[in-house]
């Protein structure tokens, strides 16, 4: 069943002025529920506006969207519908405020109208699924690193259960390790609540390891929508585009281009750790 | 969202009072703004009100613009223009009760109503033909002779090109704070006064901090170049006073003696 449809979507910003500019152009898309949705594309080719058409924050200029089967448009638009669907937004750390986290996380559901009882279990849940401990909560968010900070902040729409979470660049300007744990908590995230996550990613091993599906956006149009693997299997038409395949793709790519056997459709380390080892396994049979 | 909302008043163009030099655009601001005091008759006003559209005319600047930006005191323009009318000496011309207006009482309101559109028409002139940058440069220059007396007008210059500097990044970064809590649920157009104000603490909070943080940040960005507001510091662009300068002083002379002149002369009767 599809959580999400989006039909002869198109957007355009500042419409009817000089500044005129087409940011999406007749977007046709079905995501599945419990799908994993990674979305690539060269800044300025649309993957942030659609991300925010899809929470109702701003209104498409034409075609719609349907979320659930319902349409996010007029009386549905402002609640239930846009606040089933949880977007973190880039660099989400700057929209902590409150005093305690324990008070920042519960401001989403509080706003959603959920029970104390409710929000407390959703607060103490969702801080677990992005890997801080319970003491935080007591701790001024103002107070935590750069990394907690912003794991505080996807804990805070985590909270509201949405069924479907989407994240812009979650990792952006973290370092490796705090890159890793992230990714991690998004995956576990995943299988426990088996909801529906879209995530922008400029990083390509990030997007082929979580990914069920790619999402290659160009020029506000879809490029390409299909599994990580016949995506990245597309490597010069990604160049010209101005994105890249994941390293161990194109690792695997030159050993083949040698003139070995290998199997080339890879797109993570653990796949490629196989491919070669079936390589040299059967070399040594010979 | 709040890019719709015009920063500055600023409007780029060629024109001759564009050219002019923002020290003598200011000053001569003033002195129309002084000349007005004394525009209490009908000759008068009309002299300063005829200049006023010749300016306009010259900006080059749709006239359109110039009476939108009436717009935000038309209230306050029409409760005056009703208070003076009462308030008038002499012979009534019409009367309720106690209420009397007076001919006086016309001619008052006519009068102030022409004054603050003539207040706004000026300081929009000077708006739209000087960039905020320009503004600065001349209240620094126009604040030099205060360097006498130990005031730093350097570091005042250096504090108002950096606030307008920042103006435009902290409305995106409003725009960005109020679209993140928006999709947390927060609800900004509440019936209740109490909880409206409440719903802007989710915004304020993080604005305020960011702010901070970029404070911080430029304050060691112009350490690590060594900035020192007590140094004198050149400028690429320095104010000349030009010919048209000149000869925009000798026309505010000429009209602001001529005001107070016919100021003096007895009302003519127009009307």
């Amino acid at each position: 069943m599809s959580v999400l449809e989006i039909k002869n979507l198109s957007y355009i910003y500042n419409k009817g002025l000089p500044s005129e500019t087409i940011a999406l152009k007749n977007i046709n898309l079905s995501i599945n529920a419990g799908e994993v949705v990674g979305i690539i594309g060269k800044t300025g080719s649309g993957k942030s506006t659609l991300v925010q058409l899809l929470n109702g924050l701003i209104e498409p200029t034409s075609g719609n969207i349907h979320i659930n089967g319902k349409e996010l448009k007029g009386k549905n638009k402002s609640e239930e519908v846009c606040l089933d669907v949880g977007l973190v937004f880039q660099y989400p750390e700057y929209q902590l405020f409150e005093e305690t986290v324990y008070k920042d996380i519960a401001f989403g559901p509080r706003n959603k109208g959920f029970t104390e009882e409710k929000i407390k279990e959703q607060v103490y849940n969702s801080i677990k699924f992005v890997g801080l401990d319970e003491s935080f909560l007591e701790r001024s968010p103002f107070e935590l690193s750069g990394g907690e900070k912003r794991k505080v902040a996807i804990a805070g729409i985590i909270a509201m259960e949405p069924s479907i979470l989407i994240l812009d660049e979650p990792t952006a300007g973290l370092d490796p390790m705090g890159r890793e744990e992230l990714m991690c908590n998004i995956i576990n995230y995943h299988k426990a609540r088996k909801n529906t996550v879209i995530f922008i990613s400029h990083i390509m091993e990030d997007i082929a390891r979580v990914s069920d599906r790619v999402l290659v956006m160009n020029e506000g149009e879809i490029f390409d929508f299909d599994t990580p693997k016949n995506i990245f299997s597309r490597r010069d038409e990604l160049q010209k585009i101005g994105l890249n395949i994941p390293q161990i793709t194109k690792i695997v790519r030159m050993i083949k281009e040698k003139g070995y056997d290998i199997n080339d459709k890879v797109v993570t380390i653990e796949q490629g750790e196989e491919s070669l080892i079936k390589l040299i396994k059967g070399r040594k049979e010979k | 969202m709040l890019g719709n909302i015009v920063l500055g008043q600023y409007i780029p163009g060629n024109s001759l009072i564009h050219k002019l030099d923002p020290r003598v655009k200011i000053l001569l601001s003033i002195v129309y703004m002084m000349a007005l005091f004394f525009a209490w008759n009908y000759l008068s006003i009309i002299v300063v009100t005829l200049s006023v559209l010749a300016l306009m005319f010259l900006s080059k600047i749709p006239v359109k613009l110039y009476i939108k930006s009436t717009k935000v005191i038309i209230l306050f323009m029409i409760l005056s223009a009703f208070l003076n009318l009462f308030y008038g000496e002499g012979e009534p011309i019409f009367k309720i009760g106690f209420i009397s207006i007076t001919q006086q009482g016309i001619q008052s309101s006519i009068l102030v109503v022409l004054r603050i559109i003539d207040l706004i028409f000026i300081s929009s002139i000077l708006m739209f033909t000087t960039s905020p940058n320009d503004i600065t440069f001349a209240i620094e220059s126009l604040m030099k002779p205060l360097e006498k007396i130990k005031v730093n007008v350097q570091e005042i210059a250096m504090m108002m090109t950096i606030a307008l500097r920042f103006i435009p990044t902290f409305l995106e970064e409003t725009d960005k704070i109020m679209s993140a809590q928006k999709s947390r649920g927060a609800k900004f157009n509440d019936k209740s006064m109490i909880k409206r104000i409440k719903s802007l603490i989710p915004i304020l909070m993080p604005l305020f901090i960011s702010a901070f943080r970029r404070a911080c940040d430029l304050a060691l960005a112009m350490d690590c170049r060594c900035y020192d507001s007590s140094k004198r510091r050149t400028r690429m662009k320095t104010l000349k006073i030009g010919r048209i300068d000149i000869f925009a002083i000798i026309f505010l002379i000429v009209l602001f003696v001529g005001v107070i002149i016919c100021s003096k002369m007895k009302n003519i009767a127009i009307i």
